[in-house]
């Protein structure tokens, strides 16, 4: 009777899944269909190399919006051309410097400034509409560090629920072990007068031995079904947050064929050490989902070192790939490479199937100057 | 103590103080040499009792607080290097007056980041021949202690 009930104990432990005992699935390696080149004219004088970048997608239309030095470029990649830019700076009634934003349709969009303090949602014009101050809100949350919105962890604004969603984490420094116990995702009532906090854990994965430390802080975020998904750079998993446990529960696990992640790297080590990390590392970038509930990542691959010549390998020469998981059947993986003259951190989940890449990269010889150059790509 | 025991004494501590002192050679020496002479055909041979100040002044704006100083010194500095790398409107427009003082060399293409150097903030390094020893990371508490040791040049 004991031994019985030592199997069904083991039974059901081995059923508890924290991401490291699941077998990844291998995606099977497939072709994207470019659909359309799409050419705008930028000889005048506009920016090309954004800090950031968002796209606005309806039924009819397709424009892409960037950000350099706190103004806001729009183009119209339907038409195939610049519309009009907006200064940021000089019709706000208080100092911003533009950190992230946030397009809600064209005549709404939301700023967060550098400080992660204001949020600004202006016009069309670039004339404001509201100020939000969200300092008294942050500074009541115990044991909370900083907001961070880099290119693949991006403030929100949610329409449904009416609030914004920032990302932050404890006042720690990156090589601090205690940093990779959890991170903060709040979400603030537009009106200001409640918010939540969630201390969303790390993947057990991210437990390294003691000296070394997991790369990759940041998570991605993304919906299906009006299910918050999870999934972070430095692993294979793609998990949904359970709040009756208060922790990740994996729904599935899909490997890179062109990529080893869960490396680590010596907490002590230096700045070159870490750039080195950095450039031959493989790890997911960002991730997505369309409304079909397929969960797209952007992977980037592992690299050598140094190429023959003996020189380093940066960051972006690295080849990169979109991996696309059907999350009702994932064993329906499939991993798309892309040409290394289209730039990773600017790739967008347009629609279903649908990305937008750009070819705006340092090292495209392809690429036309005077040209704001993009695919749009089909993975099917 | 006899007064030649104490001073035995005092010549052993010296040493002690000194040997503490002396910078330690550079975790990238073999890199920054490869460098120096690939892209600046600087050969290591001819690098004796140099001192070489890089200065990444595209990616790091602390590298505008160290232009006053560079630019307050007027007496010529021959065992002085001084590396730009990248492109700085403020630094163009100085060059000349920095080629007057020291020896400077251009990396406009940013090249030295193909090389394992460990540069991102500025770096002070002094060179003797093939050895390459790391002075002092240019952080902003450390501008004060830059200045001094160049006027001791």
């Amino acid at each position: 009777m004991k031994k019985l009930l030592f199997f069904v104990l083991l039974a059901s432990c081995s059923q508890v899944d924290h991401g490291s005992s699941m077998k990844s699935i291998a995606p099977k390696i497939k072709n994207l269909n470019v659909i359309k080149n799409i050419n705008v004219n930028i000889s005048d004088g506009i920016p090309y190399n954004f800090e950031r970048a968002s796209i606005l997608s309806g039924q009819d239309s397709l424009s892409l919006v960037g950000l350099f030095e706190n103004n806001l470029y729009f183009f119209d990649l339907i038409k195939e051309e610049f519309a009009y830019s907006i200064d940021l700076i000089n019709h706000q009634p208080t100092t911003l410097d533009v950190a992230d934003f946030y397009v809600h349709s064209m005549d709404s969009i939301y700023i967060l400034d550098q400080e992660r303090q204001i949020v600004v949602l202006t016009n069309s014009q670039g004339f404001h509409k509201e100020i939000y101050r969200l300092r008294e809100i942050l500074g009541s949350i115990e044991n909370f560090g900083w907001i961070d919105c880099n290119r693949a962890n991006r403030f929100k604004y949610d329409n449904d629920s009416g609030s914004f969603i920032l990302y932050g984490y404890p006042p720690l420094a990156p090589n601090d072990p205690e940093l990779y116990e959890y991170a903060f995702v709040i979400t603030i009532d537009q009106s200001l007068e409640s918010h939540d906090v969630l201390k969303l854990p790390y993947p057990s994965t991210y437990e390294t031995a003691e000296g070394y430390y997991p790369i990759g802080m940041y998570f991605h975020t993304s919906e299906c079904n009006e299910e918050v998904l999870y999934s972070f750079p430095n692993d294979n998993g793609i998990y949904k947050y359970d709040a009756s446990l208060s922790e990740l529960r994996l729904i599935t696990s899909v490997k890179s064929n062109f990529t080893e992640v869960n490396r680590v790297l010596k907490r002590d080590h230096d700045y070159q050490e870490e750039e080195n990390y950095v450039n031959t590392s493989g790890f997911s970038f960002k991730a997505s989902t369309d409304n079909s509930c397929n969960y797209y990542r952007i992977v980037k691959h592992s690299q050598l070192l140094k190429d023959s010549e003996g020189l380093l390998n940066p960051y972006g020469n690295s080849s990169w790939s979109i991996i696309k998981t059907n999350l009702d059947k994932p064993e329906e993986s499939f991993e798309y490479q892309i040409s290394n003259q289209f730039k990773l951190s600017e790739s967008y989940l347009v629609g279903d199937n649908i990305f937008l890449l750009s070819k705006e990269k340092e090292n495209n010889s392809e690429n036309t100057e005077e040209l704001l150059q993009f695919d749009l790509v089909e993975l099917r | 103590m006899k007064l030649d025991q104490l001073y035995i004494t005092i010549s052993l501590s010296l040493c002690v103080v000194l040997f503490s002192c002396q910078s330690k050679e550079y975790k990238y020496s073999e890199e920054i040499l490869r460098y120096l002479l690939q892209e600046h055909n600087l050969k290591a041979k001819f690098l004796q009792d140099q001192s070489l100040l890089i200065l990444d002044v595209e990616g790091c704006a602390c590298s505008e607080e160290i232009l006053p100083l560079l630019l307050a010194n007027e007496k010529r500095k021959d065992n002085m290097l001084i590396l730009i790398v990248g492109n700085n409107d403020k630094y163009q427009s100085n060059i000349e007056r920095l080629n007057q003082v020291y020896k400077v060399y251009t990396d406009y293409s940013s090249k030295i980041k193909f090389y394992s150097t460990g540069l991102s903030k500025p770096l002070l390094l002094t060179i003797n021949g093939n050895k390459v020893y790391l002075k002092l990371y240019v952080s902003d508490d450390k501008v004060d202690e830059l200045s001094k040791y160049i006027l001791t040049l």
